[in-house]
């Protein structure tokens, strides 16, 4: 799996989308505080990057 | 002044357009010939692994 | 009864798919003589003046080879659109974007400095074309360059898609064939095999394999055998396209390109083939996780050679 994520993030870097926004945590339903604590880092990481730009077909 | 317009230039490989422009007398006084088509292989082949060349050349 | 008529465009284009029309050889002679071919660039004398002559959809049929990236493009596909009944898309750059295609790693800025200004070769003091250039006798137009490459479907609807890079003249033969005997498919239709270019291939693999390590073509020869060539570590693309060539480059010792684009029950090729190039590498730390990475130095270029414009992503986001 992790070599998809790699693969996948190398990827979104080669074609300008920051690799930080894709991130696999294993969670599972009894991990409650693990998961609120991944999801508000992930959030603040995601604030910081700003707004995901994708690519815009232009003339 | 008379403007003769060749468009598309035809029979070669690639696009072409030639623009003539003609005196009082119908002589030819300018001619311009303008290639109206770029893909930039110059530019988007670069940083690729040299093998790629040899597969992305060709297709110019 | 008049012979249906047909017009053959090149868009941004190499030439491959026209000399790909006449090395259907003498089947072209056949289909020459059923139909009225009333525009072909490369081979016959008609303008695009002739062209705004027609009625709308009074053209059977019209082929377009090339991808659309400046607008003249764009405004003779367009205008064939209109004077066309149906619309077939030949060769990968019209179905998907193409080679040229892979330009939409870089904004037209970019790529105009780049060639006109800083090559080895340019001369000093040259300047990018401008759309419009004023002479003592009259204005010069030139179309503009556009930052993006747009495969034939993205600019007007298609019907039909023959790929390949060049498409392989027998798919050529047999679409024209179907069309003069008037037993086209109903549209949307692509003109390919059913299956997969592995099915087509005469290599040999070991029932379930692992590569250990993706080599390239730069270092390492396929070996002098009849072993499947993702087998030995190559980045054969064979089993994510569609068969129809007859897997011709790896009877030729070499890897699969994926000319013939992706076949239609994908989604977005590349990442179908991350799953595979995943799937068949044994790494599970990190440091092998990225050796894995260093093998495959340029995965956009490698997945998308023939359909970065079609693809989900589609180009390398501009930076602000």
């Amino acid at each position: 799996m992790w070599r998809r994520m790699s693969l996948l993030r190398k990827m979104m870097e080669q074609l300008g989308i920051e690799p930080e926004r894709l991130r696999v945590v294993w969670v599972s339903a009894s991990e409650g505080e693990k998961f609120a604590n991944e999801v508000r880092d992930f959030v603040e990481k995601l604030k910081s990057l700003g707004p995901l730009k994708m690519y815009e077909p232009s003339r | 002044m008379k403007r003769i317009t060749i468009d598309p230039v035809t029979r070669l490989e690639g696009h072409g357009k030639i623009e003539i422009f003609l005196d009082e007398n119908g002589d030819v006084k300018t001619a311009f010939f303008q290639v109206p088509e770029l893909r930039g292989f110059e530019k988007f082949c670069q940083g690729r692994p040299v093998e790629e060349l040899a597969r992305l050349m060709p297709r110019i | 009864m008049s012979r249906p008529k047909v017009a053959i465009y090149w868009a941004a284009s190499c030439g491959g798919c026209d000399t790909k029309i006449l090395d259907t050889d003498e089947k072209l002679l056949d289909i020459a003589a059923a139909v009225d071919i009333v525009f072909w660039p490369i081979a016959m004398d008609f303008k695009y003046a002739d062209l705004e002559k027609f009625a709308d959809r009074e053209i059977d049929l019209t082929i377009i080879n090339g991808a659309v990236r400046n607008s003249e493009q764009e405004h003779i596909v367009k205008l064939l659109r209109r004077k066309s009944k149906v619309v077939a898309a030949l060769g990968a750059c019209a179905v998907s974007g193409g080679i040229p295609g892979l330009a939409n790693q870089f904004t037209a800025d970019e790529m105009l400095d780049y060639i006109y200004r800083k090559t080895l070769t340019t001369e000093p003091n040259s300047q990018p074309p401008k759309t419009e250039t004023e002479t003592e006798d009259g204005v010069l137009t030139l179309p503009k360059f556009y930052n993006t490459v747009f495969s034939l479907p993205q600019v007007i609807d298609v019907e039909y898609f023959i790929p390949g890079c060049p498409p392989p003249p027998s798919l050529i033969a047999k679409a024209l064939e179907l069309f003069v005997a008037g037993e086209l498919p109903p549209p949307p239709a692509f003109v390919v095999g059913d299956k997969s270019v592995c099915d087509e291939c005469p290599r040999e693999r070991t029932g379930k394999f692992e590569v250990k390590q993706w080599k390239r073509l730069a270092t390492h020869q396929p070996e002098q055998s009849n072993k499947c060539l993702l087998e030995q570590g190559f980045l054969c693309l064979g089993p994510a396209t569609p068969s129809g060539c007859g897997a011709l480059c790896p009877k030729a010792n070499m890897p699969c390109e994926g000319c013939m684009g992706k076949s239609q029950d994908v989604v977005d090729r590349g990442a179908k083939f991350i799953s595979t190039i995943a799937s068949l590498y044994p790494a599970k730390t990190e440091e092998e996780i990225k050796k894995m990475l260093d093998e495959i130095p340029d995965l956009v270029g490698t997945l998308y050679r023939f359909d970065l414009p079609s693809s989900v992503l589609r180009g390398k986001v501009k930076k602000s």
